[in-house]
């Protein structure tokens, strides 16, 4: 079964970048287009891999991080800003995201980091469940 | 010794004059008396040899004798003989008023004084002649025992040669006195006008110059008594005066520089105060722009990238997309910078070698220096002490400065960066306390900066480089990196000469950290 992918982010542009750079990978690539689209579908579907934008009105990067943390710890969030700030980026660490990418960044930035998740994952997978 | 004071001065000066006039006048006065005397002693003497030998001689007017029953029995007058004076006359009543002649009649009563009736003055002396042995025992027997008083001699002086003495005397007396009077005046006259008057007129005229307005002016001091010593007084005071306004003018000059230079400064902390909004409002716009453009940028360089890879390496449509790619990366960079310079980033201080920071950038930018035949020179003050700065900001300040003296160098030049201590304590504001502070001086001998581009060169976005080459905020943020150290830039440019650009640090952490590093609770 192929990985699954979730991109949140309000901004068309990067997710048409986003949807670009994963096409004609073997991943399941879904979207969503803000925070609370973002928290219907982590409730639903169980993402292996979220890329996610800070800045989103509402219900915000963080917030989603922290609400996929909670129901799905397993899964990886790879944080997407445009304002890249040393607080918001120890803030996303501590809530346990994976990678923290300033916007703009190159297609083998996110191919590579989305690897590196998957691999951590499947490595914590392996392992014996608790 | 010359008496000192004006008072024994006038008194011995006018004494001695007096003392030589009365004198000269005294010794005359004898002399001339001495003559007169003389003169009328002979002319006596003579008169009484000529009585004896003529009656009728100048001087003697008459000689008389009379019996004593009062008749004239002689006389050189012959007409008067054997006239019988009256006894109550005047000249008789002294010996007569009893009736009977007396004995003795005193020397002051015998003479008398008087005009006779021609207008002549005279003097009549009587003197009586006593019966003598001689007389009584004469054989003529005249004259009998018993009588006492034979008769008496009467003879008149004329005073008509003394009076002409007497009148001559006065004359004489009265052009000596004049004499007397003219030369003490004169003395007098001529030891005031030296002693008072020349004083007195220097005075005046001292002091009408002073009331000009003329301090320069100085009163000839010409002796050492009272009037001496008020010149030396009024110099003193005018000396005082001049030396006051002098003070007051002195006062006025610096009160101008000092006003000039808080004006300066005021000028500078306003310049600060709206630096330091547009920082603020640049920050904010910062931030917003970071966020709306990087979105964008993201869809740019990713569908970029994309197609590139779709290009074989070297064709047109390739070597597009390549710049396409660079240049959207390069703005990414812009808006890197641009939140690096909103973000407010507080300063992480420790103790360090600032000369070793210097060293540091200095080997970053050595070789691209190197390259184009630009000379680094290096004068550090070693003996400097650790100074408590945030190092990786202190670096990006130098970093800045030696990057944009390489930029202001076009083909061969020299940067110097010099280290020491700063000549004199540092004010950060106008109000502030001057602190002590370390300078780092960084001098290239490049294009200079023009006046008018001085006052803004550390303004957010102010830049004189070419387009793409600098955003203008690399000296705005080092501005604000000083600033949060507590220290300041300077900056100073000839056009064609170069620039020194002086970042002064403070030599010692603030009176806070250093009460913190006393008491060990910072790192």
């Amino acid at each position: 079964m192929s990985a699954r992918i979730l991109i949140v982010d309000d901004e068309d542009i990067v997710v048409r970048s986003c949807l670009r750079i994963l096409a004609g990978s073997d991943y399941a690539v879904d979207v969503a287009r803000g925070g609370a689209e973002a928290l219907e579908k982590i409730n639903e579907t169980a993402y292996d891999v979220l890329l996610v934008d800070i800045m989103m009105p509402l219900i915000n990067g963080l917030e989603v991080l922290e609400h996929v943390k909670q129901t799905r710890p397993d899964s990886e969030v790879i944080i997407l800003t445009g304002l890249s700030q040393s607080k918001t980026a120890l803030r996303a660490r501590e809530l346990g995201a994976f990678a923290y990418l300033p916007k703009p960044f190159e297609p083998e930035e996110i191919r590579g980091l989305i690897a590196q998740a998957l691999a951590r994952r499947r490595a914590a997978g392996e392992r014996p469940a608790p | 010794m010359r008496p000192r004071s004006l008072k024994l001065k006038v008194g011995v000066y006018l004494a001695i004059a007096l003392m030589a006039a009365m004198g000269v006048f005294i010794a005359l006065v004898i002399q001339y008396q001495r003559a007169q005397l003389i003169a009328q002693a002979s002319e006596h003497v003579a008169q009484v040899s000529q009585v004896i030998s003529r009656s009728n001689q100048a001087g003697i007017d008459r000689v008389r004798i009379f019996n004593k029953d009062g008749r004239i029995i002689h006389s050189t007058y012959p007409p008067e003989i054997g006239v019988t004076v009256d006894r109550q006359a005047e000249a008789c009543y002294h010996c007569h008023q009893s009736e009977k002649p007396l004995a003795r009649i005193p020397q002051d009563k015998r003479s008398r004084v008087f005009s006779s009736t021609n207008g002549q003055h005279l003097l009549a002396n009587m003197e009586v002649i006593r019966n003598e042995p001689s007389c009584y025992n004469a054989a003529c027997h005249q004259h009998p025992r018993a009588q006492s008083v034979l008769g008496v001699l009467d003879v008149v002086y004329s005073l008509d040669n003394m009076d002409r003495t007497l009148r001559t005397n006065a004359f004489a007396l009265a052009a000596l006195a004049l004499g007397f009077v003219l030369l003490a005046s004169l003395g007098i006259g001529i030891l005031v006008h030296r002693l008072v008057y020349v004083p007195l007129r220097d005075l005046g005229h001292g002091a009408r110059r002073l009331a000009a307005g003329d301090l320069d002016h100085e009163i000839p001091v010409r002796s050492a008594d009272e009037l001496g010593q008020l010149s030396t007084s009024f110099n003193s005071m005018t000396a005082a005066l001049r030396e006051s306004q002098e003070e007051r003018n002195t006062w006025a000059r610096t009160l101008e520089q000092k006003v000039a230079q808080r004006t300066k400064e005021l000028r500078v902390a306003q310049a600060e105060a709206a630096r330091g909004e547009k920082l603020a409002s640049v920050g904010l716009l910062a931030s917003g722009i970071a966020h709306e453009l990087n979105n964008p940028l993201t869809g740019v360089l990713t569908f970029s990238t994309l197609l590139r890879k779709k290009m074989p390496d070297g064709s047109p449509d390739a070597e597009d997309l390549d710049l396409v790619i660079q240049e959207t990366k390069r703005c990414a960079a812009i808006i890197r910078r641009l939140l690096d310079f909103a973000r407010e980033k507080k300063p992480e201080k420790k103790f360090h070698d600032i000369n070793e920071i210097i060293e540091e950038t200095e080997r970053l930018i050595e070789r691209p220096a190197h390259l184009r035949d630009i000379e680094i020179r290096k004068e550090l003050d070693r003996s400097l002490p650790p100074v408590w700065v945030d190092a990786d900001q202190i670096k990006q300040v130098m970093m800045n400065m030696m990057v944009n003296a390489q930029q202001a160098i076009d083909k061969k030049g020299t940067i110097t960066v010099r280290t020491g201590i700063a000549a004199e304590p540092k004010r950060t504001d106008p109000g502030a306390p001057p602190v002590r502070m370390v300078e780092i001086a960084v001098i290239d001998t490049g294009c200079g900066i023009s006046e008018k581009n001085l006052e803004r060169i550390f303004d957010p976005f102010f830049t004189s480089k070419e387009v793409g080459k600098g955003t203008g905020l690399g000296l705005s943020v080092s501005h604000g990196i000083v600033r949060a150290h507590g220290g300041l830039i300077e900056v100073e440019s000839e056009e064609g000469e170069g620039s020194t650009f002086r970042v002064f640090l403070p030599l010692e952490p603030d009176a806070e950290t250093a009460e913190l590093l006393r008491s060990g609770n910072a790192t």
